[in-house]
């Protein structure tokens, strides 16, 4: 059993040097020694086991600055509800039960955390979307489940600048999403949609000042999208959804 | 002077890029050893398919479907070569599981642009400023494959024509619906000049994807395990007379065959064709008079094997015809155990090749002599596409064949029947052996720092150090190795593994690299992963 381990763990290794490396050893026979094994992390396999290789003879050596080991995945561990990534693509945040914390993609470091007033505890777990950023990345839009609002949180200053719907919506919606220019949401619930202006807090569409219902939907359905302009606007069912980036 | 002269230039730069499209080689129907039609046979189908490839109005998608052995292929072959003949014929691609890319669904959207672009220049035109912008263009989905490479281009050069895609059941596809199938539904409608001549066996994956709501109703489809069985055994009847009649007269026998054993064979293949043409190949063999070898297949009783699971139709021998192939071939082999392990190992190989191999590599690869292997490819050869040419590769003589002798309830005896786990197992090992053996750090004396283009000899360095044998070992040793099914006793392969990892791995990436196969490493090493946790680590 250990042989085997020892096997698989090597196989991933050399899966790693391969997908690192791949232009240089598709080019070059001679630089899978000379480029792609120099430059492989210190501590992998595949340089404890070809390192002293007689072929490489006299030739420059990389002698320090060579990473300890092959990139890993960042893991954040906790109760996280949703997720989702800035705009820009450096930042991600993440809906917890207590705080929205925001982390640099590139540090890996929290660079800022906006604490919810109450634990978050009502968020439905088939609700992914509910944590979307303006398409300006300066305010995040969430559900906030005690106020039963969505909240619109400045990114910069960690507080709420708006608040919307509050009692009037008496379930966790499914999905929130900007308009492209930033100054429409739209919450998708189970069978209804409320379309909101962000800052008359109304809804846009015929200038109704009652919430705008579309028509009911048999099913939830989890994504929704408005187009270009925010003229039209699309939902589906996804049954599943990926939180990858 | 200089317009002239540019232009060859230019010829061979398109032709280059062109190169780079990814492809299957010899799919298309000019290639390979098939066989048309005899004339005079299978001509109410031919005529039909030509009517309707000629008259743009009807349906753009023929399906000719037809079980196992009822003569897709060549009627495919016979409608692509009266297709080019008349100038209609725009590409093909003839599927072929024996052959890892001519079973590449992939690659048949890419190999048919390129047929296409050699065809019609205006269609390389606009190809070529597309695969230049896009050079991973092969490596995309089906659906971005088909758009970008067939219809966009056709649409452009508003060019008719007809592309013939044969045996499409012999491309491996996971998706429940023919994916090729349900793509061409959706984007079919935009090209209405062009027809898709499509044949496959009635499997539910191709059977559903012809009846995806938006290809139903663009398909003529014709069943051809369906025609009459009075038409169908006329042609028949027609195909064993000339063969046989060409027996004779090669063997210099008179008054044989008999019109009764013409009646009787013809009654044994009950509508398939692969009946016949086995029986033929069976019957002509060198050594042993084809009277004597007739006698010796209407002497068994109709129904020595049970033809239970197949989707053969009831009443065929063809499984009882394979059998006595098989007995006879191998009759003087005795009850030797050791023969008889070495005869399904022969057997074996040839059948579960990923691609083929000539009979002196399948001896290299599976460590015997090659005298022996030579010998019992000779034995079943009538089963065999089997050349004179020692050096060409062999492979099995039709699908029917691979399909009964891997299926323990179509195989019932236990001398002949091929475990596919357990002969992947043994081409694993002979693989691992060939490459822990041959491989060494920089085998094929590359200078330091060369990129593997600037080495100008590199194809004759590569024919000279890997050999073709080494070759097969190092692009398919996975394949077989995720054949491998728990219960096999894996030690030895396990012992091989370590060993390539841990000395020979650099060594076989530096052969992958000059092949220019640097992608199927990394899935090779995906396969080793998932295999390792499926087969040897499943308690964990």
């Amino acid at each position: 059993m250990a042989r085997d381990q020892q096997l698989l763990d090597t196989t991933r290794d050399y899966l790693h040097f391969i997908t690192k490396f791949f232009e240089p050893i598709n080019l070059s026979a001679r630089h899978i020694y000379h480029s792609a094994l120099e430059l492989s992390p210190q501590t992998s396999i595949v340089q404890e086991n070809y390192h002293c290789h007689p072929s490489q003879g006299l030739k420059p050596r990389v002698v320090c600055g060579l990473p300890s080991s092959w990139d890993q995945p960042v893991i954040i561990r906790g109760d996280h509800k949703s997720y989702t990534w800035s705009p820009c693509g450096q930042f991600f945040s993440v809906l917890g039960t207590t705080s929205i914390d925001v982390w640099d993609s590139l540090t890996l470091e929290k660079c800022s955390s906006l604490q919810l007033t109450e634990p978050n505890k009502g968020i439905l777990d088939h609700s992914p979307n509910v944590l979307a950023y303006s398409p300006d990345g300066h305010s995040l839009a969430t559900y906030d489940y005690s106020s039963k609002a969505i909240n619109i949180w400045d990114t910069q200053t960690g507080g709420v600048i708006e608040k919307i719907g509050g009692r009037a919506i008496n379930c966790s919606p499914s999905s929130v999403v900007w308009s492209l220019d930033g100054t429409i949401i739209c919450t998708v619930y189970p069978g209804v949609s409320n379309i909101w202006d962000v800052y008359t807090h109304y809804i846009a569409l015929g200038g109704s000042v009652s919430i705008h219902k579309l028509p009911s939907i048999s099913k939830p359905f989890l994504l929704s999208r408005f187009s270009p302009k925010h003229s039209f606007y699309s939902k589906f069912e996804a049954p599943k959804h990926s939180f990858k980036s | 002077m200089l317009l002239a002269g540019a232009h060859p230039y230019h010829l061979i730069a398109e032709l280059l890029v062109l190169n780079t499209c990814p492809r299957a080689h010899g799919a298309g129907y000019q290639h390979g050893d098939r066989q048309g039609c005899l004339t005079g046979t299978r001509e109410a189908v031919l005529d039909e398919i030509e009517s309707w490839a000629k008259d743009f109005d009807m349906s753009p998608v023929y399906w000719l479907n037809g079980l196992a052995g009822t003569g897709k292929s060549t009627i495919a072959q016979t409608t692509a070569e009266h297709l080019f003949a008349d100038g209609l014929l725009g590409a093909s691609f003839f599927c072929s599981c024996d052959f890892k890319d001519r079973g590449d669904l992939r690659l048949i959207f890419p190999t048919l642009s390129f047929q296409l672009a050699y065809r019609y220049p205006n269609f390389r035109s606009v190809l070529i400023p597309l695969l230049q912008s896009e050079p991973d263009i092969g490596h995309e989905s089906l659906c971005s494959q088909m758009e970008k490479l067939i219809v966009n281009p056709l649409r452009e050069t508003d060019i008719s024509t007809v592309i013939v895609i044969d045996a499409l059941d012999e491309c491996t596809d996971d998706e429940p619906q023919s994916a090729i199938l349900s793509v061409m539904g959706r984007l079919v409608e935009e090209i209405p000049k062009v027809k898709f001549f499509i044949t496959g066996r009635p499997e539910p994956r191709i059977q559903s994807g012809f009846r995806l709501k938006l290809l139903r109703p663009l398909t003529n489809i014709f069943v051809l395990h369906m025609v009459k069985d009075s038409i169908i055994n006329e042609d028949i009847h027609r195909f064993l007379k000339t063969q046989l009649l060409d027996l004779a007269h090669r063997f210099q026998l008179t008054e044989w065959p008999s019109d009764e054993h013409i009646n009787l064979l013809c009654q044994r293949a009950a509508g398939l064709f692969v009946y016949a043409v086995a029986t033929i190949k069976f019957l002509d063999h060198r050594a042993y008079s084809p009277e004597q070898r007739l006698n010796v297949i209407l002497a068994l009783p109709e129904h020595t094997t049970y033809e239970g699971v197949t989707q053969f139709k009831n009443k065929t021998t063809l499984d009882s015809l394979y059998t006595s192939i098989l007995q006879t071939a191998l009759e003087f082999g005795g009850e030797d155990p050791e023969l008889v392990f070495k005869i399904q190992s022969v057997i074996g190989t040839v059948v579960l090749l990923v691609n083929p191999l000539s009979p002196p590599a399948i001896a290299e690869l599976i460590g015997m002599e090659i005298k022996q292997v030579e010998m019992i490819l000779t034995l079943v050869q009538s089963l065999l596409v089997l050349n004179e040419d020692p050096n060409s590769p062999v492979k099995p003589f039709h699908k029917s064949f691979p399909d009964f002798i891997t299926d323990p309830s179509r195989c019932l005896n236990k001398r002949f029947h091929i475990s596919p786990s357990a002969h992947h197992h043994e081409l694993t090992m002979g693989c691992l052996r060939l490459m822990n053996g041959a491989l060494k750090p920089n085998l094929l004396s590359l200078p330091d720092y060369a990129l593997n283009q600037e080495v100008k000899d590199l194809p004759d360095r590569v024919k000279e150090h890997i050999f073709p044998a080494l070759q097969y070992a190092c692009r398919s040793w996975y394949h077989h190795l995720a054949r491998i099914k728990k219960g096999e006793d894996i030690t030895g392969v396990l012992d091989a593994l370590k060993i390539f990892l841990n000395q020979k791995f650099l060594a076989w990436l530096e052969v992958v690299s000059v092949l220019g196969v640097t992608r199927d490493a990394a899935v090779a090493l995906r396969e080793l992963i998932q295999w390792f946790q499926e087969v040897c680590l499943c308690k964990l």
